[in-house]
């Protein structure tokens, strides 16, 4: 009878032995792999959003024909880098575009992913009496953004439009008085480093400033965030956190002269 | 009860079955974890030709000449492990693909689906191939679209 102790013991002995190596060479292996697997989708998702954002698509006007048979949002007639098509970036909206994206993107049942273009400065505008405008401007993040330069162009249509100028303060707000002309539409740039973003107000005017004047535009400059997920849950305009292994990108923009900020993350579907 | 020979004998061959069956376990496992490293090989080097092919894409859609080739000189190792493997690209329901397996083992194979539809996409080039070469070409229908062509040679 001891002798079939001593075998069981023996043969216990082995197997916890060797399933304690097993174990712990496959988390030697694992975790290596997770890593590779990490980076190998964060070049997938460079190359993808660099591919967004440099490509015009096909056909190039494609936001005023229908659906693109490549999907790009860059604008066709430029040869500067990240430099978007306004009309493209709104045509993202589109609920028959943004059901198709995945497969235009060649990422459908293997990939989620979350898209965001949002403008690096927000520029909000009160009229608190007739002529006399209140300008707030915080960071994408809603931080109060102080010596941002603002310039208004206040004025009609097609008409020459009155310039004023000044400076936000520390609670990144200034104002812009035009109670001395008449108008009808502010037209708004902040800058700060190089860096412009442009508001309207009434809010989604179409109109932007060419030559001094305001003239009317097929688009009013974006200033709310544009937003497309793909099986992700949103908080908001923010994307719930639901893979460890997801990769986040950023890239700057131009649209109209302005600077936008793009968030691309990208999560596999299966691990 | 056996006798306790017959019982030694039993229980040294149940031991000796636990070390063949550890043994294939662990062989098994070594050969997955072998292949998974294959594939990430694989998949490193599909991304990369597809990566390259996107970027040519996009610089032929952006040109300013109606009808323009460029092309690329790929960088591609050798061998993966110690097997030789093929690159490939290829169209698969209206969707493109580059498409890497390993010549002896075609069934380990790394995938990167292309964002393009429409498009021809042509060629393939073993490894060892002393000048692989991805072309891309825009030529223009006339009426603002254009045809895109990608061609792998080596």
């Amino acid at each position: 009878m001891h002798v079939s102790i001593e075998y069981m013991f023996l043969g216990l002995f082995i197997v916890i032995a060797l399933g304690i190596s097993f174990s712990n060479m496959a988390m030697v292996s694992i975790l290596p792999s997770r890593e590779i697997v990490q980076s190998q989708l964060k070049v997938k998702a460079e190359s993808l959003i660099d591919f967004i954002l440099l490509c015009p698509g096909d056909p190039p006007d494609w936001d005023e024909e229908g659906s693109p048979r490549i999907f790009g949002l860059a604008f066709a007639n430029t040869s500067q880098p990240y430099v978007l098509d306004i009309g493209k970036v709104y045509a993202l909206n589109n609920v028959d575009l943004q059901e198709n994206l995945s497969d235009l993107l060649g990422v459908k049942d293997e990939y989620g992913f979350y898209f965001k273009i949002e403008p690096l400065f927000r520029v909000n505008i009160d009229e608190s009496s007739p002529g006399m405008f209140i300008i707030n401007v915080t960071s994408f993040k809603g931080i109060p953004l102080p010596n941002v330069n603002v310039t208004g162009y206040y004025g009609d249509l097609n008409e020459r439009a009155t310039v004023r100028e000044n400076t936000t303060g520390f609670s990144g707000m200034t104002q812009l008085d035009f109670t001395d002309v008449s108008g009808s539409v502010l037209v708004v740039y902040a800058s700060l480093s190089g860096i412009q973003v442009s508001a309207v107000y009434p809010p989604r005017s179409n109109c932007t400033v060419e030559a001094g004047s305001i003239v009317e535009t097929q688009y009013p400059p974006l200033n709310e965030p544009i937003v497309i997920v793909y099986r992700g849950i949103l908080e908001g305009k923010d994307l719930k956190p639901m893979s460890a292994s997801a990769v986040t990108i950023y890239r700057y923009v131009k649209i109209e002269g302005c600077t936008y900020y793009v968030t691309f993350t990208m999560w596999r579907l299966v691990d | 009860m056996p006798a306790e020979p017959l019982s030694h004998l039993i229980h040294t061959l149940t031991i000796f079955m636990i070390f063949i069956a550890v043994l294939a376990i662990f062989q098994a496992y070594t050969l997955f974890t072998y292949t998974d490293a294959l594939k990430h090989q694989l998949t490193d080097i599909a991304n990369y030709v597809g990566s390259i092919a996107l970027d040519l894409v996009a610089l032929a859609s952006r040109s300013k000449f109606e009808n323009i080739t460029l092309y690329k000189t790929l960088n591609l190792p050798s061998s993966v492990g110690t097997y030789g493997y093929t690159v490939e690209l290829e169209e698969k329901n209206g969707h493109y693909f580059v498409v890497v397996y390993l010549d002896a083992k075609p069934s380990v194979r790394a995938e990167y689906e292309l964002p393009l539809q429409d498009i021809a996409c042509v060629g393939f080039v073993h490894s060892g191939s002393r000048l692989p070469i991805l072309y891309c070409s825009r030529v223009s229908n006339g009426d603002g679209s254009y045809n895109i062509t990608l061609r792998l040679e080596g």
